[in-house]
């Protein structure tokens, strides 16, 4: 099959037939919690019609992590060039979109009100409604893009910033099950691979070794909490302590050791997600689990997650990966379901909440 | 030429429509900076009062720095979504220039008699006892004609005045525009908001440079001002930026100690021009001049 320009996509899908004669609500979605610059438009809260991203990865690793008065600088330089190019793809005008949606948080306070502020002024030029959108609903409602999927389902979200069991009741009706007390399961891995000189983001890195190496090589601490929290800071501790204390070698010695270790390190981190993903699955009765966010990017990670999904016999759903990761699409999508619900519009004020939850 | 006028640089959320150089219709709310709604609130109210619609205006004027970090953000992410939809220009404006010609224009309406020749000095505390300061001289009769005395900087409060007292001593010719030597009789100093401890007091600065020394606390800049130093950039009489080029100005951002601290300084685009510096070129700017400090 040709591949089509977001242009013909856009025109097959905005064109009237004889037999749909209903025109899709396009969103437009904008994305800058973090460091990303994101903007993308998308049909009916499930096929995108183009999506740019703004990467700082080049600032990112010159600093050795994302630095948020940079972040937000390079969001208020990048906005007005990214919206302009998913626009000209998608040959729309403002007037053929129904909605801006934009991320309110969670993420960095600078970051999200410099993109939050662009789409206050998107709307107030162009009268279409502010759909808020946090950035956690968001992830799961990548769950959305290219499928047919529809809620009650359970969303696992890791990433930098979260970890969050939720359960997905509707698409605006969210129960959070379990969540970290401390830090997020991509930040462990992150602090990890910038201690073993693997860059940053080292999530990668540390998985390609996992991958190679025994799990049960090194016992690190299972935070067990009952309350359904997770808590990672002891493993990342017990983790820098044993890194202090033992001489990973040179060479191939090196290599063995540093695989052993990421696996038993990852089996640490994926351990108490699996446990609490069984039982919350028991619990709600849910046959689909949705999984979002940069961490599900992990090999490590999915291979368990599939031998839980067999186990249990529920339906695995994991996005492409471009829409786990940061990204508009899933802004758009989720602004989509909430226009349509009359959910997080805002006619007037929307604060940037740095410590939003879900 | 009509043109919505935006300042949250500073303690004051200004914004003004203006039509043929003059203000019709201005909101301004003094207050700390909860501009997050409040811009937008004015700008609408704005649109209301003077039953104009967004695709009305003709461009864009926008204070970019120095300043509040927030404020600045917002302003400036403001003006870039309103300018996106409707293909406006922007005018992105100085902050410390807007304010010395706030200073100018209180100077003529208090003083009958001719104004001896000032320079106007605008200050703004960058915290850590550092500060934001340009000098401009103001010829008596001839308005359009500004000269930098002395660059948008920013640095130790000590080091700003030791400069600046250089200046005056020196009497070299101006940094730009080839003016002749001309020590002022006068210096107008001002500031926003309450008078921070490290600036030097009038007495002080009277002892030290021998001049006329006025101080003025309070100077946001006015939306008068703004509307002046935009329209000859908005008509096209001076180059404008394009909106993506358009970024907070000059300040210092704290970084990781590795690999090397960026200082963000003003790159000046002219003697009148306002000033404006983006990321990009800041970093463009620093990789290809070695005499820009870097610690």
């Amino acid at each position: 099959m040709a591949t089509k320009t977001p242009r013909e996509a856009a025109a097959e899908i905005t064109a009237k037939t004889p037999t749909n004669d209903k025109q899709p609500t396009m969103i437009l979605g904008i994305e800058t919690s973090c460091d990303d610059t994101a903007v993308a438009i998308v049909a009916d809260g499930r096929r995108v019609l183009a999506e740019h991203i703004a990467s700082q990865d080049e600032l990112n690793r010159l600093y050795g992590g994302v630095v948020p008065e940079l972040a937000s600088r390079r969001h208020l330089e990048m906005l007005v060039p990214v919206t302009k190019k998913v626009l000209r793809e998608t040959d729309l005008t403002w007037s053929d979109l129904s909605g801006v949606a934009v991320t309110y948080g969670p993420g960095l306070a600078g970051a999200l009100l410099t993109g939050l502020s662009f789409a206050k002024a998107l709307t107030l030029a162009t009268g279409l409604p502010l759909i808020g959108v946090n950035h956690l609903a968001g992830h799961i409602a990548a769950n959305y893009i290219d499928t047919d999927l529809e809620p009650p389902f359970l969303a696992l979200v890791v990433s930098g910033g979260n970890s969050q069991i939720v359960r997905v009741n509707d698409y605006v009706d969210f129960e959070i099950r379990a969540d970290t007390r401390d830090d997020a399961a991509g930040e462990v891995l992150d602090k990890i691979a910038r201690e073993l000189g693997l860059g940053f983001p080292g999530g990668a890195a540390i998985d390609a070794y996992a991958l190679k190496g025994v799990p049960t090589a090194l016992d690190f601490p299972r935070a067990r909490l009952d309350t359904g929290e997770f808590s990672y800071s002891g493993l990342k501790t017990a983790a820098l302590q044993w890194l202090r204390r033992n001489d990973l070698g040179e060479g191939e010695l090196r290599e063995g050791r540093l695989a052993d270790f990421c696996a038993s390190y990852m089996q640490a981190v994926v351990d108490p997600l699996i446990d609490n993903l069984r039982a919350e699955l028991s619990a709600s009765g849910y046959g689909t689990l949705g999984v979002s966010g940069g961490v599900s990017a992990s090999r490590f990670l999915r291979r368990e997650l599939r031998i839980l999904a067999e186990e249990t016999g529920i339906k695995l759903h994991i996005p492409a990966m471009r829409y786990c990761t940061d990204n508009a699409a899933m802004i758009a999508a989720q602004g989509y379901f909430q226009l349509k619900l009359g959910s997080g519009i805002y006619p007037g004020d929307l604060d940037a909440v740095a410590n939003l939850t879900l | 030429m009509r043109i919505l006028l935006i300042n949250t640089a500073l303690d004051h959320c200004v914004t003004a429509l203006s039509e043929g150089g003059k203000i019709v219709c201005s909101l301004e709310t003094p207050g700390r900076r909860a501009y997050a709604n409040l811009l937008f609130r004015q700008i609408r109210e704005l649109f209301d009062a003077d039953t104009v619609a967004a695709n009305e205006i003709d461009g864009i004027a926008c204070v970019n720095g120095p300043g509040s970090f927030t404020g600045l953000r917002v302003g400036l992410a403001a003006a870039k979504g309103l300018a996106l939809v409707h293909d406006l220009p922007i005018a992105p404006v100085n902050t410390l220039l807007n304010c010395c010609l706030t200073m100018y224009d209180a100077d003529v309406r208090e003083r009958m008699t001719p104004l001896p020749s000032t320079w106007y000095v605008s200050l703004l505390d960058a915290r850590n006892e550092r500060l934001y300061g340009a000098a401009y001289a103001a010829p008596v009769s001839d308005r359009p004609h500004w000269y930098i005395e002395h660059e948008p900087w920013v640095g130790a409060a000590a080091d700003f005045f030791d400069c600046l007292e250089q200046r005056l001593t020196d009497g070299v010719v101006s940094l730009v525009g080839g003016r002749p030597n001309c020590r002022p009789e006068r210096l107008v100093i001002g500031w926003a908001g309450a008078r921070p401890e490290y600036f030097p007091t009038e007495e002080e600065l009277t002892d030290r440079f021998g001049l006329e020394i006025a101080m003025r606390s309070g100077i946001y800049g006015f939306a008068e001002t703004l509307v002046e130093m935009a329209v000859p950039v908005l008509s096209g009489m001076l180059p404008t930026a394009e909106a993506d080029e358009i970024a907070v100005l000059s300040d210092e951002v704290d970084l990781p100690s590795t690999p090397k601290r960026v200082e963000l300084t003003a790159v000046n685009a002219g003697n009148l021009l306002p000033l404006y510096v983006s990321l990009a070129q800041a970093e463009r700017f620093l990789a290809t001049s070695p005499s820009l400090p870097n610690s």
